[in-house]
Order: C-alpha cells, then structure tokens, then sequence
C-alpha cells in the first residue's frame, strides 16, 4: 500500500504522546487548526492511517478514531480506499468567526473545568477573562507570511 | 469472533509465594496493552501464563478462544512472542536462524524479515554470540514479527536497545498493526518509546491488575492534586470516589491521583480536608510513576 504522492506529510502533524492532552484530540486540533487557516484545501489528501502510524509510532486505532470523528464533524471525507481527504463544506468558510470560536472550545473547556474544580463563581471567571482580554493588545497581521 | 487473549481469574503462587492474585484481563483485537509494573509485580509470569508456558494454579486463559496450554498449530502460527531472555543459539548466524526459523513458518513473509532485519541494521553474516544483547533482542524481533502475526506477546522488548532504535522498532510495530489490525500485549518497567503504542495501560503491581484503562482516557480525566495542610491534619488514606491513588508524604503534604470524571470538586475535597488543593493535568509517564510511588 505506497502512500499516494498527493497525500501530505505524516510530519506536518505533531503527536507527543507525553502531552496530557489525547492524541487523537491532538490530531484533531491540528487538522481543524490547518483547515481554518487555509492550509489545507478542499480536496486536500491527508496521510493514510498506516503512514501517520507509522511515522509516530502511535497505535494505528487512535489515528482512526480522529479521522471517523472528524468525518462526523463534516471537515474529513472518506474517499474510494481508505484516504481521507479534506471535505469541500470543510473550507467555504474557512476564516468565518464561529470557526475560530470552535477552536477555541478545548482551552475554554479546560478553564471551565479547573474554574470548577476551584470552585469559582461563573461571574468572577468571565471578569477574569474580560480583564485578560482588554489587557493583551491583538498580535499585528504578519505580512511576510503570505508566502503565495 | 474470540478475543486474542482472555485471561480470567488467574492464579499462580510458587514455593508457597503468591506471584498472581485474581488476575483478570482481555485484549481486544487491534488494541495494544502496556502492562506496566515495577520489577518483580509479576509481568512475565502473567505474559507466559497467557501464552500456555507457564502453568496456574486457578483461572483460565485463553488465546483465539483456545485454551492457552492447548493452543493448536494453527492457533500458534497466529502470534508472535519475544521473551524477555531471548536465549538464541549462539553458534548460528544471523542469516541461518532467521532462514531456519522462518522455513518452519507456514506464513513466514521473506520480504518483510529481510526488511526488518535492514531496518534494525542487523548483521546477516555474524554469529550470533557475537551480538550485543541489543542486537539479539533485536533478532529475536525479527524473529516475532517476519510472519506478521495477528497477536504480538512483548516481555520488556526495549530494555536494552537505545532511544533511535526504540523508536524503529516501535514504529514498525505501528506499520504492522495498521496493516494486520495485530493485537499487542507488551510488558515494561519503565516507561519507554512504547507507551506511544499502547492504546491501554494495565498496571501490575504485587500480582494483581491494579488498573486497566485506555491510555487516552488517563491523558484526558485523570489529575495529579497536589494537596497541602497548614493544620497539618492530612489523614494516611483517602479513598473517596474518583481517587485512583493516594500518597501521604507528610501530615502537612499529599499527592492524589484523581478521576475528574468521577470525584467531587477538588474545592469540596479541599473543605472537608482542610486543605489548599492545586489541581495538575498530567501525561501517561508521570502518571504511572506516581502510581507506583
């Protein structure tokens, strides 16, 4: 089974198994993460399950799981075989705010579970974040990034 | 279709020690088990149990369905097992064990050895006394692994292999079970390139499975909570819902390890005890070595 040429580099993903977080979460993120910033196109095929495997070490199940759950998200579609490709619904509308927003999900799950585990009052969290948010100025537009 | 191993309720003490206690366990197809455990905990009996190479004195195990000291040829064909003492014959060579090994398999793949063995940079001509024992766990690999076997029975398959080629060969263990769907059951003390594989950790410890879950779920619900006591008041145990783990290190001082998804706030558990509670998300290594603290 040789890895078409169209298919990306299984090194385009990075999985450190030593993270907290899940790896196929891992995966997840970086696959949303790159359809949202226009680095992967519609159609776009991604690393068979065996290459992405194999080039992490990482149990060939785990990367299924993130690809069948991406597919359910509508953003993978399964194409003739096994490869996935990018869904063409995926990349319509790539930069639109709730995009960004649902990025943002697992960091804002993650400060509503410690906030809880600390027993915070919803209110003095959403203050707390208001308050971050005022005081970091947005990063500036990188001009020199506009490779193509 | 039965499970690749099913071991339940296993038994097994000698000279009147007990090395298994009640030791329950199943690996489904396509899973890879870690089990993990400190020297002694009782990991190779376990693994040879499994495999029929070791007698207990009460449970079952079974493999492909079968019963594990029954196993039939066809059965035996179906799995591949690196012992944690490979025990070659020295005066063969390379090239001579691997040909005379692989005649015997029914299902021997001589592309697939010939591309292990160039993977592990192994030496064709050399004798096999004159390998390090890095080469020789190596070889025994090669020896697992050239008829792509549906299950895969690891005793410490890394311990002396160093950290580049660690990661080949569990790199090709990833390759083959993408490809035959292989189950795995490996064993190790430490935490080496391994834990990447395993979609489960069971952790052993004085001959019993103290804990069996997917390794992602360890990951994603289970947190280290540093407790602390002004009133140094800290009790010995605590076993509340949710608490995988418990250490005392002093009155004023403890660590939990916690399932989020099944204990109270850590701000209940810091009121009833009195105490400031710093709740930590950890990795699957530092996980197991508090766990084994």
């Amino acid at each position: 089974m040789p890895t078409p040429d169209s298919a990306l580099s299984p090194s385009l993903f990075h999985l450190d198994p030593h993270q907290a977080e899940p790896i196929y979460r891992q995966l997840m993120a970086q696959v949303r993460r790159l359809i949202a910033a226009g680095q992967l196109a519609a159609g776009d095929e991604l690393p068979s399950v065996r290459a992405l495997a194999a080039a992490h070490a990482i149990n060939p199940m785990t990367i299924s799981k993130a690809y069948s759950l991406l597919e359910a998200e509508g953003l993978l579609q399964r194409n003739r075989g096994a490869a996935m490709s990018v869904a063409a619904a995926a990349t319509q509308h790539p930069h639109s705010n709730d995009e960004r927003l649902a990025l943002l999900q697992p960091a804002l799950a993650r400060v509503v579970s410690e906030a809880q585990q600390l027993g915070l009052e919803p209110d003095a969290v959403l203050q707390a974040l208001a308050a971050q948010l005022q005081h970091t100025t947005p990063p500036e537009e990188n001009s020199n990034e506009q490779a193509d | 279709m039965s499970k690749p191993i099913e071991v339940s309720q296993l038994q097994v003490e000698r000279e009147h020690r007990a090395i298994l206690r009640d030791v329950s366990l199943q690996l489904e197809a396509g899973a890879t088990i870690g089990l993990i455990g400190r020297t002694g905990a009782g990991k190779t009996t376990l693994l040879r149990c499994m495999l029929g190479l070791a007698f207990a004195d009460a449970g079952s195990a079974r493999v492909f369905g079968e019963v594990a000291t029954e196993l039939s040829a066809a059965n035996k064909a179906r799995l591949g097992y690196v012992p944690q003492t490979p025990g070659l014959p020295g005066e063969y060579t390379v090239k001579g064990l691997v040909d005379l090994i692989g005649g015997w398999q029914p299902k021997w793949d001589k592309d697939w050895a010939r591309e292990l063995q160039f993977r592990f940079r192994l030496p064709q001509d050399t004798r096999i006394s004159k390998l390090s024992g890095g080469e020789q766990q190596l070889l025994a690999l090669v020896l697992a692994l050239g008829h792509k076997p549906e299950l895969l029975v690891l005793d410490e398959p890394v311990a002396s292999l160093d950290p580049v080629v660690r990661r080949t060969v569990a790199a090709t263990i990833a390759e083959l079970q993408a490809e035959r769907e292989t189950s795995i059951i490996f064993s190790t003390h430490i935490l080496s390139d391994l834990e990447r594989l395993a979609s489960h950790i069971a952790v052993i410890e004085d001959g019993r499975i103290g804990l069996l879950r997917e390794a992602d779920s360890i990951r994603q619900d289970v947190q280290r909570w540093q407790i602390r006591s002004n009133a140094a008041n800290l009790p010995d145990r605590l076993s509340d819902a949710g608490v995988l783990h418990y250490r005392c290190h002093s009155r004023r001082e403890a660590t939990a390890l916690v399932d989020v998804t099944q204990a109270a706030p850590a701000a209940a558990l810091a009121e009833k005890l009195g105490a400031h509670i710093d709740c930590q998300p950890l990795g699957l290594e530092d996980f197991v070595v508090e766990y084994l603290q």
